[in-house]
């Protein structure tokens, strides 16, 4: 779903309110009554890393003129100005790269600011996450038709949809065994944080076919030592940032509980690039297949 | 002796006596600090991420066709409320820091201390976290929201506040040394409900929250200035009202008492002051910490006690410090912006420790 | 007059005063002897107003002031302020002030009352009534025990002083607490001296507490000698200080070298 901010506030907060209420999937195109939609936006900005993905799919790249920090593939997307993390934006710092569209995902704020930014006459067009193949498509959609780039789009749809009907064959001829799964955000330490439900993490375990190890609570919580114990992981995923930290899977799985659960005493550890196992962007097919491979193979090494 | 005033018995000295006490000059004082605001305010008008000539910003000020251009917009939407908003902060914690640390003389006060930066960070996370989820099913509450958790963090302000009050007085008697007692344990108790709010927070209200205790002029509007400049001047004006009493203070409430300060109501209207600025300021902007503190301070340390200097002194040298510090956020990592909090701390740190470094010899070592 | 009428206190179970009344009137010097302890600061206290104003709710603590005939609790404390001047034994000096603003926070209570005289003027007249000139610039918390103490004196005279022409007919009073105890010798009597003088000169009327037999019998107009909850003696200097009702008053033979009829007499103990 996506929402665009009406340059009259009292519209836009009145949309706004009514469509997160009634959580309606499906794409609205931004209200572009106020500017001709003619000819094709030029000066984009990109705050996502999944919608830069798609943006750079949809091969109009040349239209970036910033992004913000998570945006970190392909390669060249570090190479845009940066307009700081997602979360954190800045109005006039988005207004100096002078766009004429800002593409965000719903993770963008604080709200405050892109409410001042649409305001100023840019258009904001922010994209729901439910974390489900649905919403990559959504995206996929919103993007091209806010780039003008349908026919793309369309390309790209099917691309993605062809993809995502071999996984599932794939995933249907060669399940993998039930196993417990636990995903842990930073190397433990300080505070290690796994995940719960209604995240990134969960719903790509469950896309890969093994159920999240931790139950009962939703987002993202420290991980103490008696309820990993409980848990009783099969195999650790991580990010392959968070294992860099640690130094090496071993380390990993120093902290303590990790030798009580089949996880920690089989060093059973899958680590994925962080944009491409938690965003949701037009690789999440790849992303599946690549986390079933790595599950597989980790279940195969130690075994 | 007669009692007659001789004005020849006025000696007018230039020699230098042992252990005066010796201050900047207030006139060339103030001179210079209204001089670097007003520096530190053009800068702030045309520094900023989005690049305008100064033709243009000259143009705009001076009623321009504004509305049409982007860059007229970014100046007069973005960037003069935020000026406005800082100046305001600066202010409004200066004056109420100035006050406080007379009321309870103790240079270390601030205006936290009774609780009211805490308490609406506390009103703050009760509504993201408690208050909205309920709120989201009435749809007419949920259009207001981003009103509304101003309105809480205020009322949170007044009710830690007046529990404070309430712990530290009775039958309007305010006992000084319990409410710096008071205030730290109210603190302490709304740190602690804020980590159990934000314990079960979920992803999305804890990003609200995190943004809430950094603070930030970003939300700066002309409607929110336009309503918290009303509570923020009433409070500075109230404590202007009562600065000969304050410098009274200073030799302890009987004295005070026997040179006729009222001195509860000079408490009742001091507390209720700070409570007023500081709470609706935070209210809008987060928790922005230091400038309290710090700006009072240093301008003592230059001047003097003497309330009557020290308030605008305050006023002005807070304003000073919050508008620069939030140019330098604004611009030294554009597009992206640094944490005020950081750069107030970052910019009145040093100054700070420079002043104590020359005062020392005033502490006896 | 300031007059102090039924005073009652209690304080944890003990009664301090039971219906103790004690007035000065203005041109005396009124000064009170009395061991450690036996109430005479907070006589003081009860003379400045604290009890009658502050604590008027509690039970055990009753007491009516009357400053030249009306009740203060029907003066603001501005107006009481204006006077009567106290000067409290402790008074933190630890903040970095200087003497002349010090001493001119005494015409706090006079600051919405136009007069063409300049409070600068009247501060250093008072300074230099304290012989506290030079003291004008300095800090007031790198000053000694005796210099702040005249710095205080000075204070308190500002808080009470008029124009001459003023003077007949608004008396005023000043409560000094042991105002010598910081002292030297020689500010000893000159202090206790300019007091007894402006009592004169001023139309005031003094009250001080002071643990210095020969200082009370030289400068004092009346005496008032406390013991626990009572007046011991209440009179003249030579007609109250005698050896019997002193060893009473501070359980020590005390002996009087001298004669009253001659000069002054000579206070030691026996």
């Amino acid at each position: 779903m996506s929402q665009a901010f009406n340059p009259t506030r009292r519209a836009a907060l009145l949309q706004s309110c009514g469509i997160l209420l009634l959580g309606i999937g499906g794409v609205r195109i931004a209200n572009a009554a106020s500017r001709p939609a003619k000819d094709a936006v030029q000066r984009v900005v990109v705050v996502g890393g999944a919608l830069a993905e798609i943006v750079y799919a949809l091969g109009k790249e040349t239209t970036l003129v910033g992004a913000d920090t998570t945006c970190t593939f392909p390669e060249a997307a570090n190479r845009l100005p940066k307009v700081g993390y997602q979360r954190a934006l800045s109005a006039e710092g988005l207004l100096s790269l002078r766009p004429e569209l800002i593409l965000t995902s719903a993770e963008a704020g604080p709200p405050g600011v892109l409410q001042r930014v649409a305001d100023s006459g840019v258009k904001v067009v922010r994209f729901e996450e439910q974390h489900s193949m649905e919403s990559v498509r959504e995206k996929i959609r919103g993007v091209a038709a806010a780039l003008q780039a349908q026919v793309a789009g369309q390309a790209l749809l099917r691309h993605f949809d062809a993809d995502w009907q071999q996984l599932q064959a794939e995933a249907a001829s060669r399940p993998l065994p039930p196993l417990r799964a636990l995903f842990l955000m930073n190397p433990p330490g300080t505070q290690s944080m796994v995940a719960g439900q209604q995240t990134a993490a969960d719903a790509m375990l469950r896309y890969a076919g093994v159920s999240n190890a931790m139950q009962g609570f939703t987002g993202y919580r420290a991980l103490t030592p008696e309820a990993l114990a409980t848990a009783q992981p099969d195999i650790v995923l991580t990010t392959s940032d968070a294992l860099q930290l640690a130094g090496s899977k071993a380390k990993l799985l120093a902290a303590p509980g990790f030798s009580l659960t089949p996880a920690g005493r089989n060093t059973r550890v899958v680590a994925l690039d962080t944009l491409f196992l938690l965003g949701f962007g037009p690789r999440l097919p790849a992303a599946v297949t690549a986390l079933r491979q790595g599950i597989a193979s980790a279940m195969a090494s130690a075994a | 002796m007669e009692s007659i005033i001789h004005p020849a018995t006025v000696r007018k000295s230039t020699a230098r006596i042992p252990g005066e006490l010796r201050r900047l000059g207030i006139l060339p004082g103030f001179l210079l600090l209204g001089c670097l605001l007003a520096l530190a305010i053009i800068a702030a008008i045309c520094l900023g991420a989005y690049r305008i000539s100064p033709e243009a910003v000259w143009q705009t000020l001076l009623g321009g066709d504004a509305g049409a251009d982007r860059s007229a917009r970014v100046l007069i939407e973005l960037r003069l409320p935020r000026i406005a908003l800082g100046l305001l902060v600066g202010a409004g914690f200066g004056a109420a820091g100035s006050a406080m640390q007379a009321l309870l003389r103790n240079p270390l006060a601030d205006p936290g201390l009774i609780g009211v930066s805490s308490g609406a960070a506390l009103g703050a996370a009760i509504m993201i976290v408690i208050g909205a989820p309920l709120l989201a099913a009435i749809p007419a509450a949920s259009a207001g929201f981003a009103v509304l958790t101003p309105l809480a963090a205020f009322a949170g302000a007044l009710a830690v506040a007046l529990l404070v009050y309430r712990l530290a007085a009775a039958d309007g008697r305010v006992v000084l040394p319990l409410l710096l007692l008071a205030g730290v344990g109210a603190n302490a108790l709304a740190g602690a409900v804020i980590g159990l709010l934000s314990y079960v927070a979920s992803d999305t209200q804890l990003r609200s929250l995190t943004f809430w205790n950094l603070g930030s002029l970003a939300d700066a509007n002309w409607q929110t200035l336009g309503t918290i400049t009303i509570p923020v001047a009433l409070g500075i004006a109230m404590i202007a009202a009562h600065t000969r009493s304050l410098n009274a203070l200073q030799l302890g409430e009987t004295e005070a008492r026997h040179l006729g300060v009222p001195v509860r109501r000079v408490k009742h209207c001091v507390l209720l002051a700070a409570t007023l600025s500081v709470g609706a300021l935070v209210s809008c902007t987060g928790q922005i910490g230091f400038i309290g503190l710090v700006a009072p301070h240093c301008i003592r340390l230059l001047f003097g006690p003497d309330q009557r200097i020290l308030l605008p002194g305050s006023i002005l040298l807070g304003a000073l410090l919050v508008v620069s510090a939030d140019v330098a956020a604004r611009t030294l990592a554009a597009p992206t912006e640094i944490p005020l909090g950081v750069l107030t701390a970052l910019l009145g740190a040093p100054f700070f420790m420079l002043l104590i470094l020359h005062s020392r010899r005033q502490f006896g070592i | 007059m300031l007059s102090l009428e039924n005073f009652h206190l209690s304080y944890l179970h003990a009664t301090l005063f039971n219906g103790f009344s004690l007035a000065v009137a203005p041109g005396e010097f009124v000064m009170v002897l009395g061991r450690n302890g036996v109430g005479k600061t907070t006589l003081l206290r009860a003379l400045a107003g604290d009890f009658a104003l502050e604590h008027a709710s509690r039970k055990d603590c009753r007491s009516t002031l009357r400053l030249n005939g009306t009740d203060v609790r029907q003066l603001g404390a501005r107006e009481l302020a204006r006077s009567r001047a106290v000067l409290a034994q402790h008074t933190p000096n630890t903040y970095p002030a200087r003497v002349e603003e010090v001493v001119r926070l005494g015409r706090y209570p006079h600051a919405d009352l136009t007069t063409p005289y300049p409070p600068d003027l009247i501060v250093s007249e008072m300074l230099a009534m304290a012989d506290a000139t030079t003291l004008a610039k300095r800090d007031i918390s790198r000053l000694s025990g005796g210099e702040f103490a005249r710095v205080q004196f000075a204070r308190a005279l500002t808080q009470i002083w008029l124009p001459a022409a003023e003077q007949a007919d608004s008396p005023r009073y000043l409560l000094l607490d042991e105002p010598t105890a910081a002292l030297d010798i020689a500010q000893q009597h000159r202090l206790f001296a300019t007091v007894r003088r402006l009592t004169r000169e001023w139309n005031i009327g003094a009250f001080a507490i002071s643990h210095d037999c020969n200082l009370v019998a030289r400068y004092a107009d009346r005496v008032v000698m406390l013991a626990p909850g009572s007046c011991l003696a209440n009179g003249a200097p030579k007609e109250v200080m005698t050896d019997s009702l002193l060893e009473q008053c501070y359980g020590l033979p005390m002996r009087l070298r001298g004669d009253w009829a001659e000069s002054i007499p000579y206070f030691e103990p026996a």
